[in-house]
């Protein structure tokens, strides 16, 4: 059964997905945040009274990628935490615009805790858009700096 | 020998290294392969989501999954689009990458089984269609490594 919600897309290296959106997601401006002037895994913080919330660089294969090419970064909420992405690209996308369908990688999930996608959206012939499921990535951007 | 009382009707899916003999019933459409978007941490073998009737189909390659190396798919190149295995939800189809165009095959009981099962993951049992050896795929097996979780 197709769902009707608020989708963001987000483009990472060239590569789109789309992020259901809810009302404790924002936006933040590169000059808003604190940049991290060693760059990597995170690019940048969001300094709030709370602390800092980092926001991650992810390459297309969501793995840490190394990039400056970004404007703006989205903030998420995820297993009881805020965190960020940097994107190239971030636009919201109506309800009426988007029809997400309920889809399953094959294969082996990459955390304990499931599957990075949940749906994906298909128009027309354009190639699928991938639905990334918040709580998972924020999971696995805890894996990834485990291993670090 | 194959024990059937009368011919059934299969589809020869041709691969790169051991072609496939699936029931005809379980095949909802056979399309050209056209784009993919890649899955970020998949195995190898899943290729990529296909946009099939509306649907996300995620794509698979048989010869990776046996162990293949990866050739580019030529412009024969097919996807077979199954319907969703026993178990899986109604909405789960799934795609089977196809060297060429998929062939319409009665098989019956004058076919010899060979066997292909250790050689090949996921293989019930072969056949032997004129000069060539089939295999009939295991679809609890092929189940188990598709959705291992």
């Amino acid at each position: 059964m197709a769902e009707k919600r608020q989708y963001l897309r987000i483009r990472l290296d060239n590569m789109d997905f789309l992020l259901p959106w809810t009302s404790g997601f924002a936006i933040e401006k590169r000059e808003d945040l604190e940049i991290n002037p060693e760059g990597g895994f995170i690019a940048a913080w969001r300094v709030t009274s709370a602390g800092h919330e980092p926001a991650y660089s992810l390459d297309a294969e969501l793995n840490p990628g190394l990039r400056d090419d970004w404007q703006r970064a989205v903030f998420l909420q995820g297993e009881g935490r805020n965190f960020g992405l940097v994107a190239e690209e971030l636009q919201l996308l109506s309800r009426e615009e988007v029809r997400i369908e309920p889809f399953r990688p094959l294969g082996p999930a990459p955390i304990s805790t499931g599957h990075l996608f949940s749906g994906a959206w298909v128009s027309g012939t354009r190639p699928p858009m991938l639905v990334i499921e918040p709580g998972i990535l924020s999971g696995w951007l805890r894996a990834i700096e485990a291993q670090a | 020998m194959i024990k059937t009382s009368a011919a059934v009707h299969a589809l020869e899916v041709p691969t790169d290294s051991l072609p496939l003999l699936l029931p005809s019933a379980c095949m909802a459409e056979v399309v050209t392969l056209s784009a993919l978007t890649r899955v970020p941490q998949a195995p190898p073998w899943m290729l990529g989501v296909l946009g099939w009737r509306s649907r996300p189909v995620p794509v698979f390659s048989y010869d990776l999954l046996a162990g293949g190396e990866w050739r580019s798919p030529g412009q024969r190149a097919r996807v077979v689009v199954l319907y969703p295995l026993p178990g899986r939800k109604d909405w789960e189809f799934i795609g089977l990458l196809a060297s060429a165009e998929p062939q319409s095959r009665p098989v019956d009981g004058g076919m010899a089984s060979v066997s292909v099962q250790d050689t090949y993951p996921c293989i019930a049992a072969g056949l032997r269609i004129q000069d060539r050896i089939v295999g009939i795929p295991d679809f609890t097996a092929l189940s188990r490594v598709l959705y291992p979780d």
